[in-house]
């Protein structure tokens, strides 16, 4: 029963500090009892990016891993001199002091396009994974996303992106 | 009138860890498709006309498409010509040329004799590093040494063979 009470003051300072600053008595009273967790957030830092891959007459692949380090199934796709930018998606994560939490990376892969063709991203890993989870050791962390896109045969050339699929979630555990 | 009030506070506070306790971005993804390098012989490597003698001797084009002979080789006036590619590909990407590592074997339209080409050189050269296809494009200039030998090993006609040039993007 204590701890019922406990919670309800706590959903008192809650409520207030998101609505409206008017019952200011209330919300002072509640600060000294409850515990407020800074909320979790993410905000992206650099985007995922592939860099000059050259098309061949067969399929190929192309990994970036959370490194940010490339690799193809045909290394005549990845010109040393001229690798364009090449990074991991990356993502600060905030929130409260040591906590844990958990990543969500796209489910399905998704498509990137270049007028009207196209290429498939998929395979997500991170930095942390996924598996171990991240924890907010001095209320940050750097989380780094890495993918596979697939290069058809003879893929025309041109820069292919997609702005708004690779969507990464964090939630406190 | 208590409980009421807890169950509005119980719905506000979910609400409001619902949408604190977790957090969703979405990042750019890009990727620059690079067209593959494509080489044209728009010159076939000739080494022109010439007499045999006694001794035989070299034959040599340069890139620039000059022709010297050396030895008892008598050259004779006509086209001649060094190997030209033109290469294509992704504008001011840079590539590298590997010449052949060793004799290209010419052989005699009417029997199996046969002369060789080496000593490859090119235009740009190749110790000068990679070279880049301004606007997409480059054209490479083969020269090579042709090794003549007597009039006995090397009779009149038509000799040819073939080489092969690697070009990649760098």
């Amino acid at each position: 029963m204590k701890k019922l009470a406990i919670i309800f003051i706590a959903i008192f300072g809650m409520t207030f500090a998101f609505t409206s600053v008017n019952a200011q008595n209330a919300v002072e009273t509640a600060q000294t009892d409850a515990t407020i967790i800074a909320p979790i957030a993410i905000t992206n830092q650099v985007g995922l990016n592939f860099g000059n891959i050259v098309a061949l007459t067969g399929q190929e692949t192309v990994t970036v891993s959370p490194a940010g380090v490339r690799s193809s199934s045909n290394a005549l796709s990845l010109p040393t001199t001229t690798p364009g930018t090449v990074t991991a998606a990356s993502f600060t994560v905030t929130g409260l002091a040591d906590a844990t939490y958990s990543i969500v990376l796209p489910a399905a892969a998704f498509d990137v396009t270049s007028g009207a063709n196209t290429m498939s991203v998929g395979t997500f890993t991170s930095t942390p994974s996924v598996a171990t989870g991240g924890t907010l050791t001095g209320m940050t962390e750097t989380l780094t996303v890495g993918a596979t896109i697939t290069v058809g045969a003879s893929q025309p050339a041109g820069s292919y992106t997609n702005s708004n699929a690779l969507t990464v979630t964090v939630a406190y555990n | 009138m208590f409980r009421k009030l807890s169950i509005l506070l119980l719905f506000l506070m979910l609400f409001a860890t619902n949408t604190r306790a977790q957090s969703t971005i979405t990042a750019q993804a890009f990727a620059e498709i690079i067209e593959a390098l494509t080489a044209n012989e728009t010159d076939q490597l000739n080494f022109g006309r010439f007499s045999t003698d006694v001794n035989g001797g070299d034959i040599v084009i340069n890139p620039d498409g000059s022709r010297t002979i050396e030895g008892s080789v008598i050259g004779v006036p006509g086209p001649s010509s060094p190997g030209k590619f033109q290469i294509t590909g992704a504008p001011e990407a840079s590539f590298t040329l590997q010449l052949p590592e060793g004799p290209s074997v010419l052989v005699h339209d009417g029997s199996s004799k046969t002369m060789f080409v080496e000593n490859w050189v090119s235009d740009p050269p190749v110790e000068n590093g990679p070279s880049v296809l301004t606007n997409g494009t480059k054209v490479i200039s083969i020269g090579a040494t042709l090794s003549v030998g007597s009039y006995d090993e090397n009779p009149v006609g038509i000799y040819s063979g073939t080489f092969q040039l690697t070009f990649a993007y760098n």
